[in-house]
């Protein structure tokens, strides 16, 4: 199929191409220089163009995503769709169901997200699940925070063992990348511990944090996989944690990078922002840790907080917990055996209360102090808000007015954040750099995803807005433009059509599949037999269990 | 106004969401034999189950309607009588106006209540009054009698309004609730089950749940209800504070006497 999109106004960071008015062509789902004869011509005269969005983090698919879904019906009385042209039925406003998921994406131009904690234990489970997320591609990030094995490894600094084992658990769960949450704490949670600090040792294993980051970093690069390292660091969401987000930043310093890419990704770095020693003295150090990580080789993803009622959850056993404790609403826990400890409670960010005031600012603080080419724009879905709230965030970013106007409604954003000294707004160039090509680079997809060169996948978003005379002070219809594509286009088909999904195709799931030695056998055999509730080969999920599964390589 | 009389017992139930007065105001009866409602996942139009008359003066609805789902759901102004039973979910997430049912009504009715009254000569049957599956935030104003019995956690969830059974209510009246007031005659076992605030009054119940002390004997002091229901709420009661299972909790309960039933 040819398909050619004729005087858009396009911006594309990738390729420096900055608001220019041009054409695309498409041929066979990819991007071409040329087209000569025979393509299909669609005018998308003054409106924008830009490649499809990607979700580097954002909680879709899997064991606590399920968890969430169960425990909130009244979530699906808020947003639900029936039936109709051909489209699956779905509901959940924080917690969509997986048809309404890939269709929500799709609504908002969005064509690649990652379920960013799979428990290597639930990895079958995530699978079928994303098998079910219609049109986007996804990934997986499997979990290797609390695990035996890794912590076995790093404590005896047997690194080719640990190698191995990264290397094992890709393969087995048809994982993309390694994922750390609350490293050593949620071990530390099954003896109802938690580790606050980088250098604080995990009870019964003879390890720190610090030490299991900077191995698996080390793994991660010999092992040259896509993404880096994807971090959530210890101390989520305390009072004065942003100290333990410097530390944790540091941790890299000395690791040089070796994959023409970041060494580690922080993610939903807001909720690692904060001073004060306690929830009264609670405010924004957005400010210091933006200085930090503008220093090292990492990129960060956001995890911005929007105001009203959704759902946490994380791998982060003993942060679910803590929440619980002060919300008191329902919770759930769940162990994860040898692997890791998720939990699940629903939250309400209110105006009225400066804690969460507070969160709001400084996710907006570090989108607009970050250098523009480190930053992804994330709402760790559906922690911060659900995902279906990113036009609302990018307009917040890109007009003063907007978050001026937001402010009034609680003085702690003036007295304890630093938001309103901010005059910056981002533009059109730098919001497809925050949505696209950063989030692309950073996994390491930038060849095929996050930009509209020759060669690249032909997943791109049009919106009915006209960048060109763009006013920063009419945010709301930012908002309402970014809302709902005028097209989306996956693989070169075109599957949105002015607001409406006109096509469902399967998305492909991308996973990695480095050697591994067998040297590793003796271990997992071990392990599996002593520790675990299911046998080593009932554990493997197989490829055809993938309905379109890709392998990913660098080259 | 507009009487919906019911022409035959539907094989599956039929779902009258939508069928409203201010939505029938208006429109002639054949547009309103027109009005689309749900058989099973199926679109019908009302005139297919309904004859349709402009008798009464309200919107009334006719007939064993024990199979007719949410009769006068989402209902914000105006009245609706229904002479006979009931099925699911009547007057769910009513926010004001007035519901008569002379019969009874089946389980979910007046769901999430934020306003206005919902009457059943007969009985009523499982969450009564209780907040939608999941939801913490129940029933939050509003009035709700029952002549007769209702079933299990009635009022479950419930921050405000009041509920009257002058009959029996089945077990785990008022259980998580947070404020308002539950009356019954009758009450089986665990009433107020890890309720954090609000009052239930019972006139009998066999028991209750070991988290609640008993404080003192004293007459009820919640007057709205004791205008209400002033023949049933007659002398002392026994006060007791709870359910102490949760944290801080300052629910009451009143009861007149324990007896086994
Ligand atoms: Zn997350």
């Amino acid at each position: 199929m040819k398909l050619i999109l004729k005087n858009g106004i396009v911006y594309d960071p990738l390729n420096g191409i900055n608001g220019e008015r041009m054409d695309i062509c498409i041929k066979d789902g990819r991007i071409v220089d040329k087209i000569w004869f025979g393509a299909r011509k669609i005018d998308v005269r003054n409106k924008l163009v830009m490649p499809g969005g990607f979700d580097l983090h954002s909680h879709i698919a899997g064991g606590k995503e399920n968890v969430g879904r169960m425990m909130r019906p009244e979530d699906s009385l808020r947003r639900f769709s029936v039936r109709k042209n051909g489209l699956r039925s779905g509901s959940g406003y924080s917690v969509p169901s997986t048809f309404l998921t890939g269709y929500e994406y799709v609504k908002m131009g969005y064509t690649t997200a990652v379920t960013p904690a799979m428990p290597p234990l639930y990895a079958r489970h995530t699978h079928h699940e994303l098998n079910d997320i219609p049109i986007i591609d996804k990934m997986a990030f499997p979990l290797y925070d609390g695990n035996w094995f890794v912590m076995k490894y790093v404590a005896e600094k047997d690194i080719d063992m640990l190698q191995n084992y990264v290397a094992w658990l890709l393969r087995a769960t048809k994982g993309f990348a390694v994922k750390i949450v609350n490293p050593g704490g949620t071990e530390a949670w099954g003896w109802r511990r938690n580790v606050k600090d980088v250098d604080e040792a995990v009870p019964h294993f003879n390890v720190t944090s610090r030490e299991i980051i900077e191995n698996l970093v080390k793994a991660c690069e010999s092992l040259k996989l896509p993404h880096s390292v994807h971090l959530h660091g210890n101390d989520l969401g305390s009072p004065g944690n942003f100290e333990t987000a410097l530390k944790t930043i540091d941790t890299i310093k000395h690791i040089d990078a070796k994959n023409n890419r970041q060494v580690l990704h922080l993610t939903h770095l807001q909720f690692f922002s904060y001073g004060g020693d306690s929830w009264k003295t609670f405010d924004s150090r957005a400010d210091e840790v933006a200085k930090k990580v503008n220093k090292r080789d990492v990129t960060i993803d956001t995890g911005n907080v929007l105001f009203g009622d959704t759902t946490t959850m994380t791998a982060d056993g003993p942060l679910e917990y803590s929440l619980h404790t002060i919300t008191r609403l329902k919770w759930v826990n769940r162990d994860v055996e040898l692997e890791t400890s998720p939990g699940v409670t629903p939250v309400i960010y209110s105006k009225k209360s400066p804690v969460n005031a507070v969160q709001w600012a400084a996710g907006i603080e570090l989108a607009l102090l970050i250098d523009s080419d480190k930053v992804i724009l994330t709402t760790d879905h559906p922690n911060g808000g659900p995902f279906t709230r990113y036009p609302e965030l990018i307009a917040l970013f890109m007009s003063k007015k907007y978050r001026d106007k937001y402010s009034e409604m609680n003085n702690a954003i003036e007295r304890r954040t630093g938001l309103l000294t901010i005059d910056r707004e981002l533009d059109f160039y730098e919001i497809a750099q925050i949505t696209r090509a950063n989030p692309a680079k950073s996994a390491g997809m930038e060849k095929i995803k996050g930009h509209l060169g020759v060669n690249a996948h032909a997943d791109i978003a049009v919106y009915d807005i006209n960048p060109l005379e763009f006013d920063s002070s009419d945010y709301e219809k930012i908002e309402k433009a970014l809302s709902t594509a005028f097209l989306t286009l996956k693989d070169g088909e075109i599957v949105l059509k002015e607001g409406k999904i006109v096509k469902e195709t399967p998305g492909r799931t991308y996973w990695v599949n480095p050697d591994v030695d067998s040297a590793i056998e003796p271990d997992l055999n071990e392990y599996f037999r002593k520790y675990y509730s299911v046998s080593l080969s009932n554990y493997f999920v197989q490829k055809d269990e993938l309905v379109r599964g890709e392998i990913f390589t660098l080259n | 106004m507009v009487t919906l009389r019911l022409k035959r017992t539907p094989d599956l139930c039929l779902d009258v969401e939508g069928i409203i007065p201010e939505a029938v105001q208006g429109k002639t009866l054949e547009e309103i034999e027109k009005m689309e409602i749900l058989n099973g996942s199926r679109k019908v139009n009302i005139g297919d189950y309904f004859d349709v008359t402009d008798e009464g003066n309200s919107l009334i609805f006719e007939g064993d309607l024990s199979k007719v789902k949410r009769i006068g759901m989402n209902l914000r102004d105006g009245e609706i009588l229904v002479k006979g039973n009931a099925g699911m979910y009547v007057g769910a997430f009513m926010r004001g106006g007035k519901i008569t049912v002379e019969g009874s009504v089946d389980a979910f009715s007046a769901l999430n209540m934020k306003g206005g009254e919902l009457i059943v000569r007969g009985n009523a049957g499982d969450y009564l009054g209780a907040s939608y599956r999941g939801d913490w935030r129940g029933m939050s104003s509003g009035k709700i009698l029952v002549e007769g019995d209702a079933g299990k956690e009635t009022g479950c969830f419930m921050c405000g309004g009041v509920i009257i059974i002058r009959g029996t209510v089945d077990s785990y009246c008022g259980v998580k609730m947070k404020g308002g007031t539950i009356f019954a005659n009758k009450a089986r076992t665990r009433a107020g089950a890890s309720m954090m605030a609000g009052s239930i009054i019972l006139n009998s119940t066999p028991e209750l749940l070991p988290g609640f002390f008993f404080e003192r004997k004293m007459e009820p002091e919640i007057e709205k209800l004791l205008e209400l229901e002033k023949e049933l709420i007659e002398g002392e009661y026994h006060l007791f504070s709870g359910d102490h299972a949760e944290r801080g909790a300052k629910g009451k309960i009143y009861v007149r006497e324990f007896i086994s039933f």
